[in-house]
């Protein structure tokens, strides 16, 4: 007879990434992945502009303009 | 050893306990201990738990050394705990693989069977089905002795079914596994029951009429002449108090005893069993009828009791423990309690092993346990306060040591004790005990004489109706002590109580040092235990049947999501167990008609303020307390950003991860990181997981139907999921 009670442990690492496209007044609007909790400062950075009006640069990326594409998160920021 | 090494070993062991020995010798409670251990160890080790057999011997044999000093003799006895703890490896192996044999059954089944039970829930009549025989829709057909719970809905009693009726009727049946949700289906196991269906009340074919057995008959006479005598209310109460069996009752009463904590009384036990065992003697007294022939006859008639109340757990404990103290009386011996509780537990053990797992016999026998260690030692501290009555202090001292005893096994199945239970088991029981003894007197003459059972049972139905007269008019859901469980910590609070009992001979200071540390240990393992340190997000997801509920704990805040429509009892335990009065948002995903239906039995048991439902479900803002928010695209629960895929599933993406609820199969589910979702399917093939959960059974998948609740822990870009608590 085999146990009846078994333990439960198990794991898995996760890339914790999210996809922005950055599009407008910047010097390089494109693509980015970047971590989840990156703020607007850092990324507008990346993306070569000021941080733009509207946006907080301390504080992290916002999903409210998210999409879901092709099963996959992203945040379209258009400056 | 010198002289001098002896007399330093006494001042030692005289500095540690008082008298000669630290611990009494008890040998049933050792005995009994053994065969439950063994039960215990089987469960977790499987048939592998004999290996412990070789730890157990010498440990047994040094402990028992230790106590006795009498090399041959204790030996001896080791032998016999360790082949009792064989004995219950054995015992509980062959049980469970002897349900697990019962072929398991899928789809439509023709089934021939006779009643044996009939009981009632709220909703339906339930007949237990035996001596089945059962032909598959696949042409597969067999016999067998286990049983089918049919549940009939529709109204009371048109089925055309009594016990003892041969009936065919054909339904899904549906297989009870040994393990389910983490737990062992320990009233199925026990009960015999492999199966359950859900059949229409026109859809029996009576083939014929047997006899029921004597227990039935005895129990369906008790009924009868009730519910022919007194109204139903009365009734119904009068019949739980008598067989233990509470289907009658109305739920909403019966769940105030439960709050009360004072539902006991509906599980016949040592109060039941002592009142009529005391009414008994004190009538063999009055006639002068000898003692060789009393006790048979006492012994014989709670025997037959027990058989009436289908020989529960708690009925048969309570037997044992009033005939043991009997027999020794007889034989002219003397009876410690201790021993006697213990082979009590040992013979119900020995009927059954599963019965270790039956919140029932573990609540009876803790209860009994609490009692008897700690009864005696908190009278006498209560009897030297000056202002308490003898009386009042030896049911204050009954009353809280069971409480104390049970405390972990009630919070751990029921999520709640109640905050009021001593107080009102010090009024109510007392009253309760004294109408229950006029209860059975005029019952059984009632039996007898059904004519005048209307006269003789106006006054025990006028007397009950007084007695509950303010459980009828009080909601006891105010006090109630819930939101944490103790699981294996219940090993270290029982220890603690034994530390605090007379039964072991440590010095006051070093008893009190003691209990102090374990107090300490206990305290500390219970916060780590309980709360859920280190994780920057918790879900813990809870399915019980098809009600899948999934609580978010993030940046403060609790947030509820259910895939499908939740159960109100299991939201109700849930909640209590969670310690949830208010939550900061809801989902349901469901169709609109469920989510209405699911709103106000979430209301009924936690406050909120928020409901999300997906904007293509065009659900009205119907609620006046409850915001509905239709988002389109995302939104945030809390700190997590959110967005429904549909009107079933949802994505969340909590710390960074993408996570799927999914409450069925749909298509176009985005990829992701975690998916929780009833049972695997290829429809969930497009989300490409790292890691799965499923609410239902899922054959090399984990699940919360085999594992039990789970806690995912989001910290470091690590998931984790272990067992909740």
């Amino acid at each position: 007879m085999e146990p009846l009670w078994s333990g439960v442990s198990e794991e898995v690492e996760y890339g914790g990434e999210v996809d922005v496209l950055v599009q407008g007044a910047v010097a390089f609007p494109g693509r980015y992945t970047v971590p989840y909790n990156c703020t607007y400062g850092e990324l507008f950075a990346l993306a070569g502009a000021e941080c733009a009006a509207g946006y907080d640069p301390d504080e992290p990326l916002r999903f409210e303009d998210a999409v879901l594409s092709g099963g996959r998160l992203i945040v379209y920021i258009v400056v | 050893m010198g002289e001098k090494g002896e007399s330093r070993l006494r001042r030692l062991t005289h500095a540690i306990y008082a008298g000669d020995r630290m611990v009494n010798f008890r040998p049933f409670f050792l005995l009994s201990l053994g065969f439950g251990l063994g039960i215990f160890c089987c469960f977790f080790l499987g048939i592998g738990a004999l290996w412990l057999d070789l730890l157990l011997l010498p440990v047994a044999a040094c402990t028992l050394l230790f106590l006795k000093r009498k090399c041959a003799a204790a030996l001896l006895f080791a032998c016999l705990v360790f082949a009792l703890f064989t004995l219950g490896t054995l015992s509980f192996a062959m049980r469970i693989a002897a349900f697990e044999r019962v072929p398991a059954t899928e789809g439509n089944c023709a089934v021939r069977g006779v009643v044996e039970e009939v009981g009632r829930t709220e909703e339906t009549d339930v007949f237990t089905f035996g001596s089945l025989t059962v032909v598959c829709e696949s042409g597969e057909h067999f016999e067998t002795d286990y049983r089918v719970q049919v549940f009939v809905y529709g109204e009371t009693g048109a089925a055309p079914l009594s016990a003892g009726t041969v009936a065919v009727f054909e339904a899904e049946m549906q297989t009870y596994d040994v393990c389910s949700y983490g737990r062992l289906n320990s009233s199925a196991v026990i009960g015999r029951i492999r199966y359950r269906a859900f059949v229409g009340a026109e859809e029996f074919y009576v083939i014929e009429e047997r006899g029921e057995d004597i227990f039935s008959a005895v129990r369906g006479r008790v009924g009868e002449v009730l519910f022919q005598s007194m109204d139903e209310e009365s009734a119904a109460l009068s019949y739980a108090m008598l067989t233990g069996n509470s289907g009658f009752m109305e739920e909403e009463l019966l769940q105030n005893f439960r709050y009360g904590g004072i539902a006991h009384i509906f599980a016949v036990s040592g109060l039941h069993i002592g009142i009529i065992a005391g009414l008994l003697y004190a009538l063999c007294k009055k006639l002068r009828v000898r003692p060789y022939i009393s006790l048979p006859v006492i012994a014989a008639v709670l025997i037959f009791y027990s058989g009436v109340c289908g020989f529960s757990p708690s009925s048969l404990r309570a037997v044992v423990m009033c005939l043991v103290p009997m027999l020794a009386s007889a034989f002219g011996k003397n009876c410690d309690r201790l021993n006697s509780v213990s082979v009590a537990a040992l013979v119900v053990l020995l009927i059954d092993p599963v019965f270790l797992f039956s919140i029932g016999f573990q609540l009876s026998l803790a209860a009994a346990a609490g009692i008897i260690l700690l009864g005696g030692n908190l009278s006498r501290l209560l009897a030297r306060v000056r202002f308490i009555p003898k009386k009042i202090s030896s049911a204050l001292s009954v009353a809280f040591s069971a409480q104390m005893c049970t405390f972990p096994f009630l919070i751990d199945a029921f999520g709640y004790t109640s905050g009021l239970s001593l107080l009102l088991n010090l009024l109510f029981i007392p009253v309760i005990s004294a109408v229950f003894s006029v209860l059975f007197a005029f019952t059984a003459a009632a039996c007898v004489f059904p004519s005048a059972a209307v006269w003789l049972l106006y006054l025990p139905s006028y007397l009950l109706r007084i007695a509950v007269l303010p459980i009828t008019l009080v909601e006891f859901d105010v006090l109630l002590i819930c939101g944490f469980s103790f699981g294996g910590l219940t090993a270290l609070w029982l220890l603690l109580c034994w530390l605090m009992t007379d039964k072991i001979n440590l010095r006051p200071v070093l008893r009190g040092c003691a209990c102090g540390i374990l107090c300490g240990v206990l305290t500390v393992c219970m916060v780590f235990y309980n709360l859920p340190v280190g994780c920057d997000a918790v879900m813990t997801v809870h399915s019980y049947y098809g009600s899948n509920l999934l609580l978010l704990r993030v940046g403060g805040e609790t947030h509820l999501i259910a895939a499908g429509m939740p159960d109100e009892k299991h939201v109700e335990t849930l909640f209590l167990k969670e310690g949830i009065r208010s939550l900061d948002g809801v989902i349901v995903l469901a169709a609109p008609r469920d989510i209405n239906t699911a709103v106000p039995v979430l209301l009924s048991h936690a406050s909120f303020d928020t409901l999300y439902v997906p904007a293509s479900a065009g659900f009205p803002d119907a609620f006046q307390t409850v915001d509905v928010v239709a988002p389109h695209g995302f939104f945030y629960l809390g700190e997590t950003p959110a967005c429904f895929t549909g009107e079933n599933a949802l994505y969340l993406n909590i710390c960074g991860a993408g996570a799927v609820v999914a409450a069925d199969e749909q298509a176009e589910l985005p990829r992701c990181d975690l998916l929780l979702a009833p049972a695997p399917s290829d429809a969930f093939s497009a989300c490409a997981p790292s890691l799965s959960v499923y609410f239902e059974k899922a054959e090399g998948n984990l699940s919360v139907y085999s594992a039990g609740d789970l806690q995912i822990g989001w910290k470091n870009g690590i998931i984790s999921v272990k067992r909740a608590r």
